[in-house]
């Protein structure tokens, strides 16, 4: 039973560092369409709602500064703008 | 007639509330939603024959002066512009970074491009050959190389 407890909390912590590693700023493992496939959902979901820009950011892993440079590293890559331009949606 | 009049009243609150109030945005907010234009831009470019290593110029000249992305966009369309109407421009990016650090912004620097490209008298591309040059054949795509400092 106790090894039962220890291998479930040892589930629960690697579910919540897997998810903690999901948001869109923390881009140390995603590859570059990934992140541009994020950077464009943020823009997506703050042109939708642009009262919550903010807490989009948030969300997403960013801040404005940081995201407004992950703009400018997909407009400078062919395959990352293609992605982005592929979801951007207004 | 009161009730004609609540009905109206309740038409106009419904448009007013299913209506996005743009004009009350943030400065910050509407710099990041045409921020967010800026690969779009750049894709469109790309597309209309401008080749990778110029729109890598014109990033790593606003970059490297400090200007928010926002401002790209005006820059990279108009690079596009002259690209079809007047040609490539050799050492492009060393003239855009004169221009940043004589202190033109936005528009002003958009319009200096132009006059540049007209002063120059640049002739039309020959067809075929900013495709040629793009970054976006087959073999280049998704190299990803790093805007120049």
């Amino acid at each position: 039973m106790r090894v039962l407890h220890v291998a479930l909390a040892a589930l629960i912590a690697a579910t919540a560092c897997t998810a903690g590693g999901k948001g869109a700023g923390s881009t140390a493992a995603a590859t570059p369409v990934e992140r541009a496939r994020d950077a464009a959902r943020t823009a997506n979901a703050i042109a939708n709602r642009p009262a919550a820009a903010d807490s989009i950011l948030g969300a997403a892993g960013f801040t404005r500064e940081t995201y407004q440079q992950l703009l400018y590293d997909i407009a400078a890559d062919s395959a990352m703008s293609a992605e982005y331009a592929s979801i951007k949606t207004r | 007639m009161s009730r004609r009049t609540t009905t109206l009243l309740l038409a106009a609150a419904l448009v007013g509330w299913s209506t996005p109030s743009v004009a009350q945005l943030p400065d910050w907010v509407s710099q990041l939603l045409l921020a967010a234009q800026l690969p779009v831009a750049t894709q469109s470019a790309r597309v209309d024959g401008v080749t990778g290593d110029e729109i890598r110029a014109v990033l790593a000249a606003m970059r490297d002066a400090g200007r928010p992305a926002y401002e790209a966009v005006a820059l990279i369309d108009a690079t596009r512009e002259v690209r079809r109407d007047h040609g490539p421009e050799g050492n492009f990016g060393a003239f855009v970074q004169s221009q940043l650090a004589a202190g033109k912004r936005g528009q002003e620097l958009a319009a200096a491009i132009r006059q540049e490209h007209e002063r120059q008298g640049k002739g039309q591309a020959k067809k075929g050959e900013s495709r040629e040059k793009s970054d976006d054949k087959p073999g280049n795509r998704g190299r990803g190389r790093p805007l120049s400092r």
